[in-house]
């Protein structure tokens, strides 16, 4: 289960308690501002909107709304906004050339054929970050773009362009075997 | 008695231990073109070991006979590539221990 929906049950019970607390104590009139001076309380809201009450439970009541309403208005949109915990892949590398650079991919997208699309789904990050996505050929970096989370479209993707890559044709062939297991 | 029991303790020791089971040797082989049996030079060799075996990956290329030489190398079984840039042209399991003269047949395309 997502731990963001505790938090989310947590608001909504609180916003319950609140509305159902005004109501109780509204019916009992058990709240109510110094009798001897019978100053009102004024409650002002965001966007110079202000009320006056002669009964705090009224704003109990009506405050409470924003917590039970606004986990609701969330709920929804939830799905879009996976929850990504950051975790560092770490290593050491023996290569007898450098400068080496280690990238870490969740699953690379084969592309089998010219002119295929591809479509990498990767964890979402904020502000001017940047993912570095690469063209790799029998272990070859043919090209390498880079694609910015502010360049992110309506439609959640963030389109990268490769330039056109064209290998020679080899001059040979041989035997190819599937890669083996105890190797993947 | 003891003594001898020392001894026969030290040597099974040393007889079933990992170093003395995967010793280490030069590995060649010929890349060549199967029709004439001609060398091809400046192709990529890759020797891969299994996944975690700790062993390291060798990399080479072909000299202008299109042979190539991998000096000591651990015994093990290794996939062995064959390419020219990105394309590969050639991949086998070979096992270290039992062959290294590696021979690498190609057809002209």
């Amino acid at each position: 289960m997502d731990s963001r929906m505790i938090l989310f049950g947590m608001t909504e019970l609180a916003g319950f308690i609140m509305v159902a607390g005004g109501m109780w104590l509204i019916y009992k009139q058990k709240i109510y501002i110094d009798r001897e001076s019978k100053q009102p309380i004024e409650i002002n809201l965001p966007g110079n909107f202000s009320f006056k009450s002669n009964y705090p439970a009224l704003a109990l009541f009506v405050l409470g709304f924003v917590p039970l309403i606004y986990p609701f208005s969330q709920l929804k949109i939830l799905p879009e906004y996976p929850l990504v915990r950051r975790v560092r892949i770490t290593g050491m590398a023996h290569a007898d050339a450098y400068p080496a650079l280690v990238y870490a991919a969740e699953v690379p997208y084969p592309v089998v054929k010219d002119g295929d699309g591809f479509e990498v789904e990767v964890p979402v990050i904020h502000g001017n970050e940047e993912y570095k996505v690469l063209l790799i050929v029998n272990g070859h970096v043919l090209d390498s773009q880079t694609a910015s989370a502010h360049q992110t479209t309506k439609d959640k993707t963030i389109p990268v362009q490769f330039n056109p890559v064209i290998v020679d044709p080899p001059n040979y062939k041989g035997a190819i075997a599937p890669v083996p297991a105890a190797y993947q | 008695m003891l003594k001898r029991l020392l001894i026969a303790f030290v040597l099974a020791v040393f007889a079933l231990s990992p170093a003395s089971a995967q010793g280490s040797k030069d590995v060649t082989g010929r890349v060549f073109d199967a029709a004439n049996r001609r060398g091809i030079e400046n192709l990529e060799v890759k020797l891969t070991p299994p996944r975690n075996s700790n062993l390291p990956i060798r990399l080479t290329s072909t000299d202008q006979n299109g042979g190539f030489r991998f000096p000591q190398v651990r015994q093990s079984r290794y996939l062995l590539e064959v390419s020219q840039g990105a394309n590969l042209l050639y991949r086998s399991e070979v096992d270290i221990a039992t062959a290294s003269d590696l021979q690498v047949p190609l057809q002209k395309r």
